[in-house]
């Protein structure tokens, strides 16, 4: 039990830093790129888009990708 | 509308609503740590804390979950809906507090990692009694989080609006884990039987407000067999002045609207998040949906430039003083000359 939780917790802490990792750029460059209507936007905005863009980084690298190829 | 994202859509309703919740949690937490404080003289700082916020955020959980089906019941309650998302994001920071200040508290002291003795601290995982209710609270703040952090329109616009439904049904779940939290929490503390009551009174108030609203909630409605041409729908002394009549014809649902003497028919949903645009108002010559203010002209149901949003339009038809309405939809956009209404109706 207790090693299954411990591997758990470090999946959890490996899937969070590669979400860090991912969001900065994302909310940058990615957004913009599935969404237009991101372009040009504020700071403000941006910085509200790393905590989802952290959490849901593979959904978001798999539809970034799709983007760039189109 | 789309054509560009900030941070925070702020106008003067959504600030007045953000003042009254704030004053509200305000009065809230003044009462509650007088109260314990009074009460229980010797508490901690911390304890004192934890119990603030994590009561504070169950009751904004309950506030959240009470809105929509008051809003069904009665459109009057539709300016809480407006800015629900601020009062979303402010429990999960409730609720935040309140499950870091408990880490702190029970599971930094060792040297095991704060998340893996929450997990292990207790593993009664097959008893009722003793049944590690933190674990509970841990998932319903992972929901929670989720919520919060998808909750600009640029989640809802690019995870997609089905996808973003579904995510934030799971608000469900959350509550039913946080009563479940608080409930084997209580018992195992030995607390006093007064939190037990408020909370019961709290899932029964949700639970009635629910089924109500799924019994009344289509009050003002009006169903009549599809497949005709035109289906009558009511007079005309039956739509207020710059507001409108809705009706659900087969899978359509259309919003009549009267204004200037003028009538004009539209999809009565909101292609934001699927807001009533028939429960809005005629504000500046645009229908004004009344959830968070996207604008449609009635005669093209476009949204005025720059913005690019278009609902579907319908023909109507004026007998006498009764109103008809063919329920085939116009594509989105589509200009439909208003019905004049005569003068002598006026
Ligand atoms: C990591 C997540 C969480 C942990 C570790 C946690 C832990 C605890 C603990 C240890 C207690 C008992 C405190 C006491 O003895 O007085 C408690 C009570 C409570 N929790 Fe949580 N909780 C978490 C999340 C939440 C969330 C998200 C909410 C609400 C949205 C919540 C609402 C409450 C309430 C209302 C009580 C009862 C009041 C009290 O006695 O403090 N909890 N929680
Ligand atoms: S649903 Fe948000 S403006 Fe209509």
């Amino acid at each position: 039990m207790e090693s299954i939780i411990q591997s758990f917790v470090t999946f959890l802490g490996v899937y969070a830093a590669a979400g860090i990792v991912f969001a900065l750029p994302f909310s940058f460059w990615g957004a913009p790129r599935i969404d237009p209507a991101a372009k040009g936007s504020p700071l403000g905005f941006r910085l509200l888009l790393l905590p989802a863009a952290t959490a849901l980084w593979p959904l978001l690298l798999i539809k970034w990708i799709k983007a760039l190829q189109t | 509308m789309s054509t560009q994202y900030t941070a925070v859509i702020w106008n003067r309703e959504k600030k007045r609503y953000d003042r009254y919740l704030a004053g509200l949690i305000g009065l809230f937490l003044l009462a509650f740590c007088g109260l314990t404080l009074a009460l229980q003289p010797e508490i901690t700082a911390e304890t004192l804390i934890i119990r603030a916020t994590g009561t504070t955020a169950l009751l904004l959980l309950h506030l959240t979950l009470m809105i929509g089906p008051l809003c069904r019941i009665d459109p009057a309650f539709l300016p809480l809906l407006y800015n629900r998302r601020h009062l979303g994001v402010t429990t999960f920071f409730f609720g935040l507090i309140h499950g870091v200040f408990n880490l702190i508290q029970f599971h930094s002291l060792g040297n095991v990692n704060p998340l893996v003795s929450l997990f292990t601290a207790n593993v009664h995982y097959g008893s009722l009694s003793n049944f590690p209710f933190q674990v509970l609270g841990f998932g319903a703040l992972v929901i929670l989080f989720l919520m919060a952090a998808t909750s600009h329109d640029f989640w809802l616009k690019n995870l997609g609006p089905k996808a973003w439904k579904t995510l934030h049904m799971f608000v469900y779940l959350a509550y039913g884990l946080l009563v479940m939290h608080v409930l084997l929490g209580v018992a195992q503390a030995e607390h006093s039987p007064v939190a037990i009551g408020f909370l019961g009174m709290g899932v029964v108030t949700v639970i009635s407000l629910h089924l109500a609203a799924a019994f009344f909630g289509q009050r003002g409605q009006f169903t009549a067999a599809a497949g005709e041409d035109f289906v009558e729908v009511c007079g005309l002394a039956d739509i207020e002045d710059k507001r409108a009549k809705v009706c659900l014809i087969g899978k359509e649902n259309i919003a009549i609207f009267k204004y200037d003497g003028k009538l004009a028919a539209v999809s009565n949903i909101c292609k934001h998040q699927h807001g009533p645009l028939g429960e809005g108002k005629i504000v500046d010559g645009c229908i004004t949906c009344p959830w968070h203010g996207y604008q449609y002209l009635p005669e093209n149901g476009c949204s005025p430039p720059p913005f690019t949003e278009k609902v579907s339009t319908y023909e109507l038809k004026l007998v006498g003083d009764r109103i008809f309405v063919n329920p085939r939809p116009h594509p989105e956009g589509t200009r439909v000359e208003p019905v004049e209404i005569p003068r002598k109706h006026e």
